[in-house]
């Protein structure tokens, strides 16, 4: 039949699908409303875009200050500080503990000098400023005040977050330094400080982050990290103060993967579950029912292979982000798989969230894909499931409870262990990694940090700083924290039940800490005076088995991995042993965990070394146990030291025939070296375990 | 806690008027209207946020997403490549390169040169979809082309013309409009099962609103559809292949995909046709930039993430660095690297039609669909696309909305990275010219012109460095 142009003239449109069957009636809301849903402000990024807050800080003070501003210059709005390793750790950076972390992952903070030199020039009553810090938290928030104290600003204009979310430490990220007990009592101190005097300041950031990034799934990120977050607010409670003065100051803190709806439908059902769950304590200011978030690009998605896969990674995962209706976002750099971000990296970083908040359109509606059938059903099943683990949750006594008994780390880890297996065995595909491989990608230039130079400027400022002040000061200052520290919590309480709710200066930690940080007492020796009463926290590791193998028992690579353990045995009369252990202040252990767990399902005798060991204490467990390997985890950038102290450690003890392999980052330029200090293989991001265990057992029978 | 399971804990429902209200108290006297409502050259008024008030509930109701062409998951797109052929061996090279690195269709832009494709298509794995596009054909080409064709008896084996696409971007016919045409009904007698394609990319390079571009490749196609419908030669057409670009406004790209789908509806319906179309999307060029180019990689990200959204069955890989290098492995690769992240990497393997019952996606793109229906039916009531064409018509629309687009930018109203916004220069190994070339051949119409947004900072970064020196 023929095409007759007139007949076009008489067409009309066809109208979409009616679709009336909207599963849920959550978006009958508005955002700007509770549960807020559709997000928290009525325009959203019509009023105000998110902050464009990339967390950054390495090497000195005087470098990363030198970073920010380059940064700032370059369309950043706000600062997000990376302190290293030892600072998290409570550790001056001349402690001996410190040597192979310090500058490496981040900043190195040792005084009130080293923070103002910081934020030179960055004035601190108009920067909105986040400082990740958990274990040393009371040093560096004394060392922040201090710093805009000197600076000139006053204290209720300081605005910004700080982490202090320690729960989820216990959970994942290991940054601790206190038990559970002690360490949520100092959270309640800097609840009443900052609740009297920062008004603005976000006293709290509840992390799911840390979560995701070891493994949890998108409700267990939900779950948990709103189960710590109402423990914080009981907290709150319990330290005598009202709900309206300090929930509205809490904030959360979500890690943003490549799961593209979920990850919008994440963000959405955060908001309705937290809204309905503070609605119980009765708030009269509408903002305690807000979760206000800030977001992060997953580091665990990005790959050290082809990193240039990574910007396409980072710009969808920031897009979720910002769909899902964030307040604030840092986008990883293309090679923070296996460095800190270089100057190049950052602004292509930086400019992915340029991007999409200027050259896109995503700032001009609110919650765009309100009403969709899959964003709207993933909601509703990701507040199900979640309401689900909170109520276990309270079911079995409360997060801390499960934190301690080992619960819910174990949970996350049997998550992460699944992802594996799902990746090893070819179910997931990550380009560049485990499916189109490219043997001639082009290296990168990465980020060189000269620790030992570091460690040489911090000790000589240490020296200086102590020689210059009143060291009868700093001892009253340090005695006094001590000496507050040793009265139980239960005093407050007391307090609070007679109704003696007052502000006093002289029995809050963080107001003690300050006194001290004016006297220039250091980051280790405000620490050390907490932990004189607190003590340190040791945890204890666990090794499951049968979570691996479950999903990858079939995979010819594991059969033959399991097969060569068995003639292992055989041959031996005794399983292939390993030592996986971690060194130095680098508590990322989800790789460690993994690799453990796997081992020994293919039939491997695995011994897990507890966090944060001396490389002496290495070598003892090795002779001891007798082992045939030991496996070296690093993540943080301390590997040339912690394989030269290894091997040093090893040949006191007569024991160099046990062979060091090495696990986690580690640069192709560096391997030379640590092989000349006693590695002998390396694993890097993206090994299968399959082919690892096979490589292992290769090296055994070699 | 509450033990009962998750309600929303009796929080009122909130009503859109309740919502606008809440809105224009917050805005303190300013203008609703110019404050939060973005004004678009379609002529559409995007508001600042919707309701399933929105949504359009009377019939007609346009029940399939894509008219008789099955629905899978997002990300069962084919990952494809333009590939230059000009010489067949080194073609063939690199089309086989391609598919190593993960491409599921090559599109072969056949040159005159090539007189038959058996080189070209040697060692290509039959399970590999193939078009070859034949640039400037000839009688013998397509015997020869359709011949081997049709004793592979490969279905996914296509080849096509689009002399259509040629004249615009030329300005005029290889040959002349009836001769040209019949080499397009020569190829389609020949090649039965075949398929159309409908390269309308240009449109959005040469500054066309949204609108424009649906309507004009609606017009580019009824076109082809009257010729063969002439000829009776329609109803061979297996598929139409229509080719778009994405911009940057993501949201927007989306509605624009899918308000293509319901004009297709709408058009087949009326004109009794029944084809399925197939949507190749590629990231735009006319928003990307010489400079800071590694932002090119992102953009192009969020344009084909706005494709495979919209159910873009074929996204088409171009490289960052088109604008000022020749083909190379190491952009082809990263370009087919964010082809196959979006496919594998995003968990869109159960995911259909995502949007499907989105109160802004749904009305969106009914809109520009509505409008992009005005233009169709105008245009086709003055002859068609190609009677605008030689009225220079099509040109200069374009060209004004171009400029409209432009202002904003010179404005500061709109931004690119690299261009006025952050620009700074860099050193550049030029390997291809890298704005408009003069165009010395002549002419029977002024052609459709590609342009970039960037392009006079970045000649200014360039002067500015020059004196510098």
């Amino acid at each position: 039949m023929k095409i007759d142009r007139a007949k076009i003239a008489h067409i009309s449109l066809l109208k979409p699908e009616n679709r009336t069957e909207n599963p849920t009636t959550l978006t009958e809301t508005a955002a700007g409303f509770p549960p807020f849903t559709r997000g928290l402000h009525p325009r959203m990024y019509l009023q105000r875009p998110w902050t464009i807050r990339q967390y950054a800080g390495f090497s000195t003070a005087e470098e990363s200050n030198a970073f920010y501003k380059k940064n700032l210059a370059g369309g950043q709005k706000g600062l997000s500080v990376a302190f290293d390793l030892p600072t998290h750790r409570g550790y001056d950076s001349d402690h001996p503990l410190a040597k192979a972390d310090v500058g490496k992952a981040g900043v190195a903070i040792d005084t009130v000098e080293d923070m103002k030199q910081l934020f030179q020039d960055i004035p601190l009553d108009k920067m909105s400023v986040s400082m990740t810090m958990n274990g040393a938290v009371i040093p560096i928030l004394a060392f922040y005040i201090v710093a805009a104290e000197e600076q000139g600003t006053a204290l209720h204009t300081l605005k910004g977050t700080i982490q202090n979310d320690i729960l989820k430490e216990f959970l994942v990220r290991n940054t601790y330094i206190y038990p559970p007990k002690a360490s949520l009592n100092l959270i309640s101190h800097i609840f009443q400080y900052t609740s009297q005097n920062m008004p603005a300041f976000n006293s709290i950031s509840i992390s799911g982050y840390h979560m995701q990034e070891a493994g949890a799934t998108a409700a267990q990120e939900l779950g948990y990290t709103l189960a710590n977050g109402l423990e914080y607010v009981k907290l709150g409670l319990k330290a005598g103060l009202d709900i309206d003065e300090f929930a509205p100051r809490l904030s959360f803190f979500w890690g943003i993967g490549m799961d593209f709806f979920t990850e919008i439908a994440k963000l959405r059902a955060a908001r309705t579950l937290w809204a309905s769950l503070m609605k119980e304590f009765n708030p009269k200011n509408k903002k305690s029912l807000m979760l206000r978030t800030h977001c992060q690009t997953s580091g665990w998605s990005l790959a050290a292979q082809d990193p240039f896969n990574n910007i396409t990674r980072t710009n969808i995962e920031a897009m979720a982000a910002v769909l899902g209706g964030t307040q604030s976002l840092h986008t990883n750099a293309l090679d923070e798989a296996i460095a800190l971000p270089t100057d190049f990296s950052a602004e292509i970083a930086r400019n992915t969230q340029i991007h999409l908040q200027k050259e896109t359109d995503l700032c001009r509606m609110v919650d765009p894909f309100a009403g969709s059938l899959i964003v709207e059903e993933k909601t509703t099943t990701l507040i199900e499931k979640a309401w689900d683990i909170i109520k276990e949750i309270d079911r079995e006594g409360g997060m801390q409870k499960l934190i301690e008994n080992g619960t819910i780390k174990t949970n996350i880890e049997k998550a992460a262990t699944e992802k594996q297996a799902r990746i090893d065995s070819g179910k997931d595909l990550i380009i560049g990694v485990n499916s189109f491989k490219d043997p001639l990608e082009p290296p990168l230039d990465l980020l060189e940090i000269d620790n030992e130079q570091i460690i040489k400027s911090q000790t000589e400022k240490l020296k200086r700083i102590k020689a210059s002040r009143d060291e009868r000061a700093v001892t009253h200052a340090l005695d006094q924290i001590s000496k507050l520290a040793s009265r139980s919590f239960s005093d407050f309480e007391m307090d609070r039940i007679k109704g003696n709710l007052q502000w006093k200066p002289e029995e809050n930690l963080l107001s003690l800490a300050v006194i001290a940080a004016r006297k220039r007492a250091t980051l280790g020796e405000i620490s050390a005076a907490l932990e004189k009463e607190y003590g340190r926290h040791q945890a204890s590791q666990h090794i499951f088995s049968g979570v691996y193998s479950k999903l990858i028992h079939k995979d010819k690579t594991y059969i033959s991995a399991q097969k060569k353990a068995a003639a292992f045995l055989q041959a031996n009369g005794r399983r292939p042993r390993i030592l996986l252990a971690k060194i130095g202040q680098d508590g990322h252990d989800r790789g460690i965990k993994i690799v453990a767990t796997s081992l020994a399902d293919m039939g491997f005798d695995v011994d897990l070394g507890p966090l944060f060991q001396t490389a002496e204490g290495v070598a003892k467990q090795a002779v001891e146990n007798d082992v045939h390997l030991i496996g070296i985890s690093s993540l943080a950038g301390g590997h040339k030291t912690i394989i030269k102290d290894l091997h040093n450690s090893l040949k006191k003890q007569g024991a160099t025939s046990i062979n060091i392999v090495m696990g986690g980052i580690i640069p192709e330029k560096d391997k030379k070296e640590l092989i000349d200090s006693g590695a002998c293989a390396f694993y890097g991001p993206g090994s299968r375990m399959t082919e690892t265990a096979l490589s292992l057992l290769d090296i055994l029978l070699e | 806690m509450s033990k009962k399971g998750f309600t929303s804990h009796g929080f009122e429902s909130v009503s859109p008027k309740a919502w606008k209200q809440q809105i224009q108290f917050e805005l303190t006297g300013a203008d609703y209207n110019t404050s939060v409502i973005t004004h678009r050259q379609e002529g559409i008024k995007v508001k600042p946020f919707y309701t399933s008030e929105d949504l359009l509930t009377s019939s007609p109701t346009h029940k399939s997403a894509q008219a008789a062409t099955p629905q899978g998951n997002i990300n069962d797109f084919l990952i494809s490549f333009e590939v230059y052929a000009n010489h067949s061996d080194m073609a063939n090279k690199k089309a086989l390169w391609c598919v190593e690195k993960g491409c599921d269709k090559i599109i072969f832009l056949v040159q005159e040169s090539i007189e038959h494709p058996e080189k070209l298509l040697a060692n290509i794995p039959i399970d590999i979809h193939i078009n070859l596009i034949l640039q400037k054909p000839s009688s013998q080409q397509i015997e020869n082309f359709s011949s081997y064709l049709n004793r592979v008896g490969n279905p996914r084996w296509q080849c096509s013309t689009d002399p259509i696409s040629h004249f615009l971007i030329h300005g005029k016919w290889w040959k002349s409009e009836i001769e040209d045409g019949k080499l397009l009904e020569e190829l389609i007698e020949k090649l039965p099962g075949g398929i159309l394609t409908i390269d309308s990319r240009i449109c959005h390079s040469a500054g066309a609103h949204m609108s424009l571009q649906l309507a004009h490749a609606m017009s580019h196609f009824t076109s082809y559809a009257i010729q063969l419908s002439e000829k009776n030669t329609l109803s061979k057409i297996k598929e139409v292949h229509f080719q778009l670009h994405t911009g940057n406004d993501f949201l927007m790209e989306i509605s624009k995909l899918k308000a293509l789908d319901l004009l297709w509806a709408s058009v087949c319906q009326s004109l009794h046709i029944s084809i399925p179309y197939v949507l190749c999307v590629e990231g735009a060029a006319i928003d990307k930039t010489l400079y800071t180019n590694n932002t090119n990689t992102i953009r192009n990200s969020t344009q084909l993430l706005s494709g495979v959204i919209a159910g873009a069955q074929e996204i088409l890989c171009t490289p960052y660095d088109r604008i000022h290098k020749k083909s190379h492995a190491y952009s082809d690769r990263l370009a087919i690297n964010q082809a196959l992240i979006l496919k594998h990497e995003c968990h869109f393997e159960n995911i259909k039609d995502p949007l499907s019952g989105s109160y802004a996606v749904e009305r969106l793109s009914y809109e520009l669909a509505e409008k992009a229906l005005e233009i169709y039916q105008k245009t086709e009531a003055k002859g068609g696309l190609i009677a605008g064409m030689l009225r220079h018509e099509i040109q200069r629309d374009m060209q004004s909305q171009y400029q409209k687009t432009l202002e904003k930018f010179q404005k500061g109203d709109a931004v690119l990275i690299g261009a006025n916004y952050l620009a700074k220069h860099e050193p550049l190994s030029l390997e291809k010219y890298p704005f408009i070339k003069k165009q010395h051949n002549k002419t029977l119409v002024p052609p459709l012109v590609p342009k970039r947004y960037a392009m006079e900072w970045e000649q200014k970064i360039q002067r500015d460095s020059h004196e510098n020196r």
